[in-house]
């Protein structure tokens, strides 16, 4: 069953990042705050997320769906947003594909 | 070669401190994005799927080495060490951090090119067949009339919020290298029988979710009235475009909507004012303008290099590349040469820093300091003297820049797509570089023959994909990348939108899509006939045929 999460781009370099709760913002899918069961709680989880001073950090933010994969990490349903949480699939070299963990330049 | 006059240098260095200054205040949060974001637009930077990107004008796709150079420095210092060279003549850096973007700027105004006009409802950079000033068959310079439209149009009062953005291309040669029937306002310079320079004005062409072929309003319009009856279109479109609806806002919607009669008749109402007014050009404009444009020196040469015929004699692998790269000059003794930016498997338009550097050189050396950006995503070295052409290519094969590929099925045109833009269905560029792969060899490409292949990543046509010989648009469909096909689509003076031979194909199905209507003209071709020669010759149907008994559609 797929889950949301809240996604992002940085406003200071457009990374793609993900809000975590506290009005935090982070570039690993696998720290994202995951939208509670229920009706609208998708869009109480954006509202929480557009709240405060998110604007300084976090540009259009918008909901995405998520499963988890076999070993129970977060994984974007639709390839838009697999692309995001990757790089350009056809440069293997840039994006977050060569991260290390944790979300550091490797 | 034309340089900003001081006007612009110092329009564009303060744009660049009022950028600065915008950025810092969205970053202190004084700002919020909506406020931004505009601004942001107007100065080329969109925000893309992993980063930034900043898009810079190359106003009717001319170049100088230094320019290439400050181009070069940009993609290394601020970037990624690459540049994308599109379909409009720009380029698109895909990593620039917003923090950087006003220094940026600083650095492309030091070398004279922006940013400003490459977004927004205005006019949008003016556009010219990038041979523009040095191709034998030319009969007018276009170069010196999107000169004239630029500055006409920079920051016009009335023109900066315009029902939609409005897109100007001229050609000055019979064949028609700018794709002026599929733009806004197309302007073609042609003679009347007495010799006098007019235009050919084409309205309402465009590209996009409805494509249209744009209409001729006027056969010939002399000269000293194009301005003022450019000016006389724009208002009519200004006041009747509509402004409700962004799908239905482009000038083709109105002059389809009223015709082209109609359209005419009011843009003539309108003209009534303001004809033989304050927007007739005055001949001493264009001189000063077209001494902007002066050719440069060149020497006198035969016509033709005995050292370089008897290369092509000798030599079978520059002969191939010479067919296809090197088109007829003006000037005796030279060739105009294209660089393809398709090396096989690699992405269309994509050139590194190193590569821009060493095309800066190579101009240098060979072309008199000059470069072209053409809308095919390829470069251009206009000014080659043919006794060069051999050393240039054995350098530009060092660099592998020398693919024999020009306007044949591996000189894919394609957007980015879905790997960096936010607008995209789908991917377009692994698309392009598998179809590039499958069709490897140059032998065979060579066989095929000219066969322009156009592939969007969604319905905003960036690639021109209704005008491609064959043409690909990336859809979704239920979650996955789809592809629907069109043949037949051409972009050059016999313009017309290609028709879809079946239903959209999977992405792992795409490339034998393909290979089933290569291989259909192959089997169908006459001697000697090009492909879209015989998709005109026969329609679609055989091509229709072949795809539904290869069941193309049906899941893999
Ligand atoms: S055609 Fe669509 S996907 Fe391709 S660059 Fe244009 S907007 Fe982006």
């Amino acid at each position: 069953m797929a889950e949301q999460i809240v996604t992002a781009n940085r406003l200071n370099d457009g990374i793609v990042v993900y809000f975590a709760g506290d009005a935090r913002w982070v570039a690993d899918i696998n720290e994202a705050r995951l939208c509670p069961a229920g009706k609208d709680a998708g869009e109480a989880l954006l509202a929480e997320a557009k709240t405060g001073s998110y604007q300084a950090t976090a540009v259009d933010p918008y909901l995405m769906d998520v499963v988890r994969d076999a070993e129970g990490r977060l994984e974007p349903t639709k390839y838009r947003e697999k692309i995001r949480t990757l790089g350009p699939s056809v440069r293997l070299d840039l994006g977050k594909q060569v991260w290390g963990p944790k979300g550091h330049a490797a | 070669m034309y340089r900003y006059d001081e006007f612009d240098r110092t329009l564009v260095l303060e744009r660049a401190r009022q950028f600065r200054n915008q950025v810092a205040r969205r970053q202190s949060g004084e700002i919020t994005e909506d406020q931004f974001k505009p601004l942001r637009l107007m100065n080329g930077v969109y925000l893309q799927l992993h980063a930034y990107m900043l898009r810079i004008n190359i106003p009717y796709g001319t170049l100088s080495s230094r320019q290439m150079r400050t181009l070069a420095h940009v993609a290394r210092t601020y970037d990624k060490g690459y540049g994308h060279f599109t379909t409009r003549q720009n380029i698109q850096y895909n990593w620039p951090t917003l923090e950087e973007i006003p220094e940026i700027l600083e650095v492309l105004a030091e070398a004279e090119m922006h940013g400003i006009q490459s977004s927004g409802n205005c006019i949008r950079n003016v556009t010219a067949d990038q041979y523009g000033g040095v191709v034998a068959e030319e009969v007018e310079d276009p170069r010196v009339w999107s000169e004239l439209v630029r500055q006409w149009s920079t920051l016009h009062p009335e023109f900066s919020f315009l029902p939609r953005k409005f897109k100007i291309a001229v050609t000055g040669s019979p064949s028609d290298r700018a794709a002026v029937k599929v733009h806004d306002i197309g302007l073609r310079a042609h003679k009347n029988a007495e010799g006098k320079i007019g235009f050919e004005i084409i309205v309402g062409g465009g590209l996009g979710r409805t494509p249209y072929i744009g209409k001729t309003i006027a056969e010939f319009m002399p000269a000293e009235h194009l301005l003022s009856y450019l000016e006389a279109i724009l208002r009519v479109y200004n006041r009747y475009g509509r402004r409700d609806n962004k799908y239905k806002a482009r000038i083709k919607i109105l002059v389809d909507d009223i015709g082209i009669e109609e359209y005419r008749r009011q843009a003539d109402e309108e003209w009534e004012s303001l004809k033989d007014g304050a927007l007739t050009v005055p001949q001493e404009e264009v001189e000063r303008i077209r001494a902007y444009f002066a050719p440069p020196a060149y020497e006198t040469l035969p016509a033709r290099d005995s050292g370089y015929e008897a290369k092509l004699f000798e030599d079978a692998e520059f002969r191939a590349w010479a067919k296809v790269a090197i088109t007829a000059h003006r000037q005796p003794g030279y060739a105009i040469v294209d660089i393809s930016l398709k090396p096989i498997g690699g992405i269309p338009g994509d050139a590194s820093a190193d590569q821009m550097d060493a095309l800066a050189d190579l101009a240098d050396e060979y072309s008199l300091s000059e470069l072209r950006v053409a809308h095919e995503q390829n470069l251009v070295l206009p000014n080659v003297r043919q006794s060069d052409l051999y050393a240039l290519w054995q350098k530009l094969k060092a660099h592998d820049l020398a693919t024999a590929n020009i306007g044949l099925i591996s000189d894919v045109i394609a957007c980015p797509g879905m790997d960096y833009c936010a607008l995209a269905t789908a991917r377009s560029i692994p698309v392009a570089q598998r179809l590039s792969k499958h069709f490897a060899s140059l032998e065979k490409q060579h066989d095929i023959g000219r066969l322009h292949v156009n592939i969007s990543g969604c319905i905003n046509a960036c690639a021109h994909h209704h005008v491609g010989h064959i043409g690909i648009l990336g859809v979704d469909k239920r979650g996955e990348e789809f592809y629907q096909i069109t043949i037949g689509g051409r972009a050059d003076e016999f313009a017309k939108l290609g028709d879809r031979v079946g239903p959209a194909v999977s992405y792992d199905r795409v490339i034998d899509a393909i290979d089933v209507i290569v291989n259909t003209y192959l089997k169908l071709r006459q001697p000697g006939e090009k492909f879209i020669a015989t998709v005109e010759r026969l329609g679609i149907g055989p091509f229709k045929e072949a795809f539904a008994e290869e069941n193309l559609d049906a899941a893999a």
